[in-house]
């Protein structure tokens, strides 16, 4: 498990009391995650590839566009995953 | 019921059925376990699949037979509007990336098996799990059915009429899900899943080649949507289109890790980073999903034309097989009917499983054997999972299976429900349990409410517009009927999750105001970062489970 803020103030989010005995508060926190949002960024707003041209193989904008953006969210979750590794 | 039958695609598709429905029985023998009288073993294959069994597990139970048949048909339809199954399971991975780790983490200390199970610890009411293990029981066995349909459309495209056919297939799944568990569809997904990959990129490559390559295919597509009366359609989205075309990518994928048997699959795998590979590596299904609902419009070009049955009414899940049986030699086409029919073996045996789970767990444990050794509730397990498809099977065949799909529908919308208590739980008790109850039916009744409303529309060419269905008719909801002044429509799962949350919020301030009790939180703040080595409760006699 990374911890990446070993300074970082108590965090009380489940509302159970801080566990000072433990050596290091585990945790999921990491900037890297931040990545993960660039999928939804991508293909949440249609209008920006809600078109024909340019076609790719014949293909239309709209299609080719998502189909790409697959790999978009494949590439995002490797390096996520990659940085987090336990 | 065997008139006009192509033998050959017929053969292919029945031996490769009959393989495939054995190895289901070997399952049990796979990995083998001491015993099957466990939950941890017949209902998540003793809760240590590897990267690859997951990717095919959750790969088989996600992208189902169903959605193999339905998805080019809403696009042979529809058009543009149909591709939603595109940037849904492209948003989903990254939305619950680090979600299920938590989930994962803090089922695997304590042993849960549903989603209900860690309600109820961590919000430390059985009624709020009980809404939660009604809500996954009820949003998956329509799914079941569903699939059912899949398997149908393959039956009829091979002229094969009637119905016992699939009784046949489906006493066949009972049996061996009865008997081997989850190990079953796990072993069997490896077959599946590789048959429908070849399908398809053979599909891809060949289909466009006989048609003239992918302009005439668009060029056709472009051709019939231009004639179509209907505003909705096209290549492209009509403009009021892209909102809803959004709404339903977001809602269907906050959605998808809530049911019941994709949870399951998460469960069953081996430790944190199983799941993270996994985000990573599923989305190849999404790829392979897209192509798929290109073949719609091949069948457009290809000039298909739909199965209509007994009423005369055209079945356009049938377009894909159709258009297989079209393209492909005979053996071929039985070897793609095949892979939609095993596709739909097995998300229908996790369903189950999952359902089963959600019974034993939920409600036969909680509140009719207290308690139930680990040998009884695999039985009772068992049990519910021939039960759940029994069901399945008399929905399909007693009833309109356009009740299931109306169901299905809603049950995307139902189980979204779920999340202020699951997903939200996974990182906060900030809501009051009873706030999360009052949320789940304000949900509940904004879903009914929106999608009741929601008619299906035909357009004709004089320009009148004839209602063909005056409720269920769909899930992108008018906003005019808000009083907004706009053409655009919202998925209906959006509004009933947004009422959910605002009543929750609402709820927890009024009832911390007046002090309700906020019941016991059962899991501690590090179990939610727990990983394979760490200790389970049930390994530390000293602990008061």
């Amino acid at each position: 498990m990374t911890v990446h803020e070993p300074d970082r103030p108590d965090r009380r989010t489940d509302g159970v009391p801080s566990q000072s005995t433990r050596r290091a508060e585990r945790s999921d926190h990491s900037a890297w995650n931040w990545l993960l949002v660039l999928p939804l960024l991508v293909t949440l707003y249609p209008p920006v590839y809600n078109r024909l041209e340019p076609l790719l193989f014949d293909i239309p904008l709209f299609y080719w566009y998502q189909l790409v953006a697959i790999g978009v969210s494949v590439i995002v979750t490797l390096v996520v995953f990659r940085k987090t590794r336990a | 019921m065997f008139d006009g039958v192509d033998t050959v695609e017929l053969t292919v598709f029945t031996l490769l059925f009959v393989a495939v429905s054995a190895l289901g029985f070997v399952a049990a023998r796979w990995r083998r376990p001491d015993t099957l009288d466990h939950l941890d073993e017949w209902g998540l294959g003793g809760r240590n699949f590897g990267s690859w069994i997951t990717w095919f597990l959750i790969g088989g139970d996600l992208y189902t037979a169903y959605t193999f048949v339905a998805v080019p048909a809403l696009v042979f339809g529809a058009g543009a509007i149909g591709f939603f199954a595109v940037p849904y399971t492209i948003v989903v991975y990254p939305i619950v990336f680090l979600v299920l780790i938590r989930l994962w983490s803090v089922s695997h200390v304590h042993g849960f098996v549903t989603p209900a199970d860690f309600v109820r610890a961590r919000h430390g009411s059985s009624t709020l799990a009980l809404l939660v293990a009604i809500t996954g029981i009820v949003a998956t066995m329509p799914y079941i059915a569903l699939q059912l349909v899949g398997i149908e459309a393959v039956l009829k495209a091979m002229g094969v009429t009637g119905h016992i056919p699939i009784i046949v297939a489906f006493t066949i799944l009972a049996a061996y899900t009865y008997n081997s568990g989850l190990r079953a569809p796990a072993l069997i997904a490896f077959v599946k899943d590789t048959l429908i990959y070849i399908v398809i990129i053979v599909a891809v490559i060949v289909i466009p080649y006989k048609l003239g390559g992918w302009d005439e295919i668009f060029g056709a597509a472009e051709a019939k949507f231009a004639e179509s009366p209907n505003p909705g359609d096209g290549v492209i989205l009509a403009g009021p289109a892209q909102l809803q075309y959004a709404t339903l990518a977001f809602g269907s994928a906050l959605a998808l890790f809530l049911y019941p048997h994709s949870i399951t699959g998460v469960l069953a795998s081996r430790d944190r980073n199983v799941i993270k590979r996994n985000m990573a590596a599923l989305p190849a299904y999404s790829f392979i999903l897209g192509l798929l609902a290109l073949l719609g419009y091949m069948a457009i070009a290809a000039g298909i034309t739909p199965v209509t049955n007994d009423e005369g009414k055209a079945d356009s899940n049938t377009i894909v097989p159709l258009l297989f049986s079209e393209m492909f030699p005979s053996w071929f086409a039985g070897v793609a009917f095949a892979a939609i029919g095993i596709g739909a073996l097995v998300p229908a045996a996790i369903m189950s499983i999952a359902a089963a789970n959600l019974w034993t767990r939920n409600i036969y444990k909680e509140y009719l054997n207290k308690d139930a050794t680990p040998k009884q509730e695999a039985r009772s397990s068992k049990l519910a999972s021939l039960v759940v498809k029994v069901g399945a099977l008399l929905a399909i065949l007693a009833l309109d299976p356009q009740f299931s799909i109306d169901l299905q529908l809603i049950g995307g919308i139902i189980i979204l429900q779920t999340l202020p208590a699951v997903a939200l739980g996974l990182y906060t008790r900030w809501f009051h349990r009873w706030a999360l109850i009052a949320g789940w039916v304000a949900g509940m009744a904004v879903g009914f409410w929106t999608t009741f409303q929601i008619q299906q529309k035909l357009f004709n060419a004089d320009g009148s517009i004839t209602v063909v269905k005056e409720h269920f008719g769909g899930s992108g909801f008018p906003l005019a009927e808000l009083g907004f002044d706009t053409t655009y429509s919202i998925y209906a799962g959006i509004l009933a999750i947004l009422a959910n949350l605002v009543v929750c919020a609402l709820g927890t301030l009024i009832l911390r105001a007046m002090h309700a009790p906020e019941g016991v939180d059962a899991t501690k703040h590090d179990e939610y970062f727990a990983d394979q080595d760490d200790p389970r409760l049930r390994d530390l006699p000293e602990v008061v489970h």
